[in-house]
């Protein structure tokens, strides 16, 4: 079915941005990774990143207050245990994953 | 974190219990022949409120045997003119930062285990010590004393503690002359309080006063309130009372009281200085970033009232903040 012109301009702005923000999460990813790295090549040992702690040094009030709106305005259980038991996963798993999906895994939004 | 936010705690009045029928308990106790038996329990050995001489510690007693601590004779010099918030509100809205954010916290810190509870005195004192909780409270001088507490929220409540001047515990401790804070801690025990499993964060939570405000007369520790002993929630065994300075000033839980001559980076320092700032001595004309404190809400009811300096203990407490630079006072 042919979609109307303003439709498929929405479409390919969406589709876009998607892209755009999957791109922002696997750099993000892949710096945290590349932190993991380095600090195993200086050290010797490996520690894992927690995506928790790599929001926490990048904008701690901003952690504080999404933990604080979603426990007193949406439900406490959907932070603890779902979110804060995701911001245990090393950063470079927890963002790679949609990073790759929404970068590679959506259509271009592109005219075929 | 702090939000302004609708109360949760907006209940009917009826749930309240009048403030006659809490401030004649103890007449009804009389009468029922309890108040002599509590006075008489011989494991009850205390001290007056200004002596620091101890008795030698006695073995961990039951919940009933502390539950003889209270209620503890009332201090009459610490008056206050509102009426106290009703148990329920004071024991059912509360944060506790270890537990989460929101104000359900209530139910989720009753994992908390409260025995043993071992408490350190240590860092520049001539003896470090530790010993256990009850043991404390049982060498400490209990007393009753009516306190305001404001939340940096801009909610208040009224309540009454019971527990010990926090100088007392100075004088048992000896600090040597070199010590000019007490830094507090909290617990760290993330298998019980699940927002320590957030390790970023720095935990556990700390507080500090410098030795001059842990000396003054208003600073108390709390092991009680409303002639109960301390609910898990509110703080137990141990929490800091200090009623002039916004309430995260008041730690719960504490497990430490270290003496340094370095002032002590706080939990909420760290998290957000501009803030939540080590002296946050309340004052309505220094709004918080994201809200005024000009005014504040009283716990339980739809009032509210206009913030204080000081809280209102601003002739307790003013004169520790002479000549200091005030703009840092009240953050």
């Amino acid at each position: 079915m042919k979609q109307r012109p303003m439709a498929a301009s929405k479409r390919r702005l969406s589709l876009t941005l998607a892209h755009g923000v999957g791109v922002l999460f696997l750099l993000v990813a892949a710096t945290a990774l590349a932190f993991e790295v380095m600090a195993f090549a200086q050290t010797g040992s490996y520690r894992m990143v927690p995506s928790g702690e790599l929001w926490f040094m990048i904008h701690v009030g901003s952690l504080n207050l999404i933990q604080a709106i979603t426990q007193r305005y949406i439900h406490p259980a959907l932070w603890d245990p779902v979110i804060a038991a995701l911001l245990q996963w090393p950063a470079w798993s927890l963002l790679g994953a949609p990073g790759i999906v929404l970068a590679y895994g959506l259509p271009t939004g592109r005219r075929v | 974190m702090a939000l302004r936010k609708k109360p949760g705690w907006a209940l009917a009045d009826s749930a309240a219990t009048p403030e006659s029928a809490f401030n004649d308990r103890r007449r009804l106790l009389k009468a029922m022949g309890i108040g002599s038996i509590v006075l008489a329990a011989p494991a009850v050995v205390r001290l007056s409120e200004t002596a620091v001489t101890l008795p030698p510690p006695m073995a961990p007693e039951t919940a009933a045997e502390q539950a003889a601590f209270y209620p503890a004779a009332r201090n009459v010099r610490y008056r206050i003119a509102r009426p106290l918030t009703a148990e329920t509100h004071a024991t059912t809205y509360n944060n506790f930062y270890e537990f989460g954010s929101h104000k359900r916290i209530w139910q989720a810190a009753q994992a908390l285990p409260l025995s043993p509870w071992q408490v350190t005195i240590d860092g520049m004192v001539e003896k470090p010590l530790t010993m256990d909780a009850h043991d404390l409270i049982k060498r400490m001088p209990l007393k009753e004393r009516l306190y305001r507490h404001r939340c940096v929220e801009a909610w208040a409540m009224t309540v009454p503690w019971s527990g010990f001047p926090l100088s007392a515990l100075v004088a048992l401790a000896q600090p040597l002359s070199s010590a000019r804070y007490l830094w507090m801690d909290t617990f760290n025990d993330p298998s019980v309080a699940s927002g320590q499993k957030a390790t970023w964060y720095p935990w556990p939570y700390r507080e500090g006063l410098t030795l001059a405000e842990a000396t003054n007369e208003l600073a108390f520790i709390a092991t009680g309130i409303y002639g109960k002993p301390m609910p898990k929630q509110n703080g137990a065994p141990l929490r800091l009372a200090v009623p002039w300075k916004y309430g995260f000033k008041s730690v719960k839980s504490i497990t430490r009281f270290h003496f340094s001559d370095k002032k002590p980076s706080t939990f909420w320092e760290r998290l957000a200085p501009r803030e939540y700032g080590f002296w946050a001595n309340v004052n309505p004309a220094v709004p918080h970033p994201r809200w005024s404190q000009a005014s504040e809400k009283l716990l339980g009811t739809s009032e509210s009232v206009p913030t204080r300096i000081y809280n209102g203990y601003g002739e307790f407490v003013a004169g520790l903040y002479d000549g200091m630079d005030q703009k840092s006072l009240f953050m």
